[in-house]
């Protein structure tokens, strides 16, 4: 898909008029287009960039470019600079005029970030010094982890294709990025801030008695950062979830609590809730049984937390499967729901009149004949399910959008359900695609698409979800070519860019679509 | 197919201009007449390429390629009417009577859809002038002289000589000295070769610049024989100057047009939201954005064709001038044909920009109501399918101030919101 985006924003960015192109043929001068990506700031995309070595390289440095567009994708500025060959653009973020590119340099093992202006001008480069251990331990989990991944263009199952994982901007102004490398010989991750006005870059490194600690940032409660961490003593070891805060200005980790603290139940946070009037950390999530494995077993419902700076949990609400969700999608004991089979839920977010939000999809483990030595189980995949709550974390109401059912072939007869629909996930396989909010977040849209596979050709529709007024409006925009590439990316709210290509043709159709 | 013509040209020709209000206004084209016109400037153009005598013989068949697909797109897109062909002719006739040196070029002068007030030479004596043009114009002095500076182009064989400069400018020992150096220089090569190309396009710029002043200066000369008025005429430059800046004041026409006394105008829906578009955007020299420019330098070329009229007694006689309804009837009908062209070619914003601006004018035909609903129903439509984007231009910012207004109106509106203004819209006609 990356090398779809890319071709599609080649078309758009490169813009020589035959006579140049006269003069770039003599000069052999050559352009080669690395990667793309979007420009975010506070979560809502503001543009997308495009990286692109120009001419060969000479002793090991290159002339390379950053084309930039503006949310419409018009092209607006262009940066130049020199740069190690070898170096990869890995995520970029926007924050009060100035645009932070995170890059890797493949032969050096250097992780280094650049700040331009609004003129387009260098103004700091940072690099995140590591030692000769660290480097190769960075090296090699940017080759077998998420981030190299955008370089491996065919690579279908890419979340950060929708949101950032690991370069954001703060509050105060200045960018964070999260760095997975080993700390005390544990493999954990480093968290480093940075801004133009100083050439300082500060470093928080998470220390854990844990073998793995894999991090992911959940959001801002002013100048407080909240992540949630999940530990693990091994790759199929038994997974829990931390939750730390760190201070932006200070830089410190003000808060780590377990997410078993409660004692009954381990709580697993997705988001913050937008609360102004109050300082606790409002955090909303699903929750699972003490003893419960996170990566084998099924949720028991959706809860929240309201956590003061001491880390002690002021309150706590847990919303069960089984119990408080009646009357709709008629859940079963065990959390399986009769309609839908059990949900996955894909995010847990607060609008702006406090109202909290759950996307779900629901999924079924399905068994077939056996097959030679195929996996004769299937996993799949049924409807969309939106949850509403109050801002105690009630629930008020539900609803179920339909969307065709796809059937994906399982690796493993014996895995839970739970666990393939993690590794569903991971692949990006689901039909949730994003959800984008309006400026002052009253009003939300959930992305997600529905695929019905036909003899040699497929319907594959773009589904949306739009709130307005508390009534959701659902509505899609079908494949042009029934044989063919088709992929919706989200852009501000209420506009999507729609990549189309039929199979087998060089051709590639890039439109913005404002939905209705 | 003559007598179909014929036929047709007595049927548009009987279209009086108060049938304009309500009517369908039917653009005319002539698909095979147009392939005819066309296949002259081919032979012309292959006759240039047959007796080009330079060293760059491969690079001049590659550019003859080019011009030819310009110059076809030019005849698909003329505006073919009897009676403002024979205006058209009796301007240039005019022209030609009283300047001799002229009687021998091969001048061909045609009206095209496009809205944009601009008029082109392509080298090998056709004259386009855009439908747009007479929009900015208000007498037929002025349109004599736009006439005399594209004949003055092709007298001077302006394409041509701009042809042979870029080949010469390129092919120079010094350039190729240059380009020779630079590809043995390192990792620097590039930053270097960009400014020479820089150097090099902008030293063309000046080229035709000073084509520019020529030409001027030649259709002054043109006019000075005629009984045009010279001093109507060099006001063609100034309105050429102003056709750049926009007059109009978006946000309050649209205010206007769309408040109705039980639907009130939303003010939401002139909210500009942040764009790093905006803040970000490469801000171009001024010599740069001059030679981007389709009307360069006009400012500095208005100055100098006045202070040629004040060394000139000038006659004031406006006798050659056809009827001065006849003028402002083409005008007004112009731009209604532009607008109705511009939907035809699924171009609504740009329409709807050209109905307001008519509008906010003072223009208060029902012509431009009735157009103005059909926009507003286009984007209704396109907007319930996902196509939109095909339709209506995107906030760019590049586009001019006020026409994005107009863009980031029509993206604030929601379907109900359009359907609102529809129904109201109507109502009120």
């Amino acid at each position: 898909m990356k090398r779809l985006i890319i071709l599609a924003l080649t078309m758009v960015l490169i813009n020589f008029n035959s006579y140049s192109q006269l003069k770039l043929k003599d000069m052999n001068l050559s352009y080669s287009i690395k990667n793309s990506g979007k420009i975010t700031n506070n979560g809502v995309i503001q543009g997308f960039y495009m990286f692109y070595n120009i001419d060969k390289p000479v002793d090991g440095m290159i002339n390379c470019g950053i084309d930039i567009t503006d949310e419409e994708a018009n092209v607006i500025r262009n940066f130049e600079f020199q740069a190690s060959a070898s170096h990869r653009l890995i995520e970029s973020a926007y924050s009060n005029n100035e645009l932070c590119f995170k890059f890797f340099d493949m032969k050096a093992k250097k992780l280094y970030f650049k700040i331009f202006s609004l003129e387009g001008k260098l103004i700091s480069d940072f690099e995140f010094k590591m030692s000769k251990d660290e480097k190769t331990s960075i090296f090699k989990y940017l080759i077998s982890n998420e981030e190299i991944k955008k370089w491996n263009d065919n690579n279908e199952a890419d979340e950060s294709v929708y949101k950032n994982t690991n370069l954001f901007e703060l509050p105060s102004g200045g960018f964070f990025s999260i760095i997975n490398c080993d700390v005390n010989s544990n493999k954990s991750f480093v968290l480093v801030k940075f801004n133009s006005g100083s050439d300082k870059m500060e470093t928080y490194a998470y220390e854990s008695n844990n073998r793995f600690s894999e991090p992911e940032f959940i959001g801002f409660k002013k100048n407080t950062a909240l992540f949630k961490v999940e530990n693990s003593a091994g790759p199929k070891e038994k997974i829990t979830t931390n939750i730390i805060a760190i201070n932006t200005l200070s830089w410190e980790n003000v808060l780590e609590i377990n997410g078993n603290k409660s004692g009954k139940n381990t709580f697993v946070p997705f988001g913050i809730v937008l609360d102004t009037t109050s300082e606790l950390l409002k955090m909303m999530g699903t929750y699972y049984k003490k003893e419960d494995n996170l990566l084998k077993d099924e949720s028991q419902g959706l809860a929240m937390w309201a956590v003061n700076i001491d880390g002690e949990i002021v309150s706590e609400k847990y919303n069960n499967w089984g119990q408080d969700f009646k009357g709709f999608l008629d859940f079963k004991e065990n959390g399986k729901s009769r309609d839908i089979g059990y949900v996955f839920i894909h995010e847990v977010f607060s609008i702006a009149d406090g109202k909290i939000v759950a996307i779900g999809e629901g999924y079924k483990k399905v068994f077939g004949a056996t097959n030679g030595s195929r996996s004769s189980t299937s996993i799949v995949t049924t409807d969309i399910a939106v949850f509403s709550f109050d801002m105690e974390f009630n629930f008020e109401s539900g609803k179920v959008y339909q969307k065709e059912k796809l059937r994906i072939d399982s690796e493993n007869d014996f895995a839970s359900s739970h666990k393939l629909a993690a590794s569903l996930k991971n692949k990006n396989l689901f039909s949730y695609k994003f959800v984008q909010f309006n400026e002052d977040r009253s009003q939300y849209l959930i992305g997600f698409t529905s695929i019905k596979l036909k003899f040699m050709t497929y319907d594959l529709k773009f589904q949306y979800i739009r709130s307005e007024n508390e009534n959701a409006k659902a509505d899609f925009i079908k494949n042009k070519y029934s044989m063919g590439y088709f992929n919706t990316l989200p852009l501000q709210y209420g506009k999507v860019l729609v990549i189309e290509a039929p199979y087998f043709s060089s051709k590639i159709d890039t439109r913005v679509v404002k939905l209705k | 197919m003559k007598t179909v013509f014929i036929l047709f040209i007595i049927s548009y020709s009987t279209l009086c201009f108060s049938q304009l209000d309500t009517s369908f206004l039917p653009l005319i084209k002539d698909d095979k007449k147009s392939k005819l016109l066309f296949k002259e400037s081919e032979k012309l153009l292959d006759l240039d390429l047959k007796n080009y005598s330079g060293n760059y013989k491969d690079d001049f068949k590659r550019i003859c390629r080019q011009q030819k697909n310009q110059i076809s797109s030019y005849y698909n897109k003329i505006y073919f009417n009897a009676a403002y062909e024979t205006y058209l002719n009796r301007i240039v006739n005019e022209i030609i009577v009283n300047n001799p040196s002229l009687i021998n070029e091969n001048l061909r002068v045609f009206f095209v859809y496009n809205h944009v007030p601009n008029a082109c030479n392509t080298g090998e004596g056709s004259i386009f002038i855009n439908l747009g043009l007479l929009d900015i114009l208000d007498n037929e002095s002025e349109l004599a002289f736009i006439i005399g500076h594209e004949i003055a182009h092709q007298s001077q064989r302006h394409v041509n000589k701009s042809i042979s400069e870029l080949f010469e400018g390129f092919y120079s020992e010094n350039y190729q000295h240059k380009l020779a150096e630079m590809r043995k220089l390192g990792l620097g090569r590039y930053n270097r070769f960009k400014e020479l190309v820089k150097n090099l396009e902008l030293d063309n710029s000046r080229h035709s610049r000073s084509y520019e002043t020529e030409s001027d200066s030649l259709a002054f000369q043109y006019l000075k024989q005629t009984n045009y008025n010279l001093t109507r005429a060099a006001e063609s430059l100034k309105k050429l100057k102003l056709a750049d800046t926009e007059l109009i004041d978006m946000n309050s026409v649209l205010a206007k047009t769309f408040h109705f006394e039980n639907a009130p105008f939303n003010p939401k829906w002139l909210y500009k939201k942040e764009s790093i578009g905006d803040k970000y955007k490469q801000e171009l020299s001024k010599e740069v954005q001059d030679s981007l420019s389709t009307h360069p330098n006009t400012e500095a070329r208005h100055q100098f064709i006045k202070s040629l009229i004040l060394l000139n007694i000038q006659s004031n006689n406006d006798s050659t001038e056809m009827s001065r309804d006849t003028f402002a009837q083409m005008k007004k009908e112009f731009n209604y044909i532009s607008i109705q062209k511009l939907i035809e070619e699924k171009e609504i914003s740009k329409a709807i920009y050209q109905i307001l601006k008519s509008q906010s004018n003072g223009d208060d035909n029902q012509f431009l109501k009735i157009r103005l609903l059909t926009c507003l129903q286009i984007v209704y439509d396109r907007l319930n399918d996902y196509t939109l984007g095909e339709y209506v231009d995107s906030r760019n910012p590049y586009y001019p101030k006020e026409y994005n207004k107009l863009l980031i109106f029509i993206d604030n509106l929601s379907l109900k919101d359009i359907e609102s203004l529809i129904e109201n819209y109507k109502n009120n006609l």
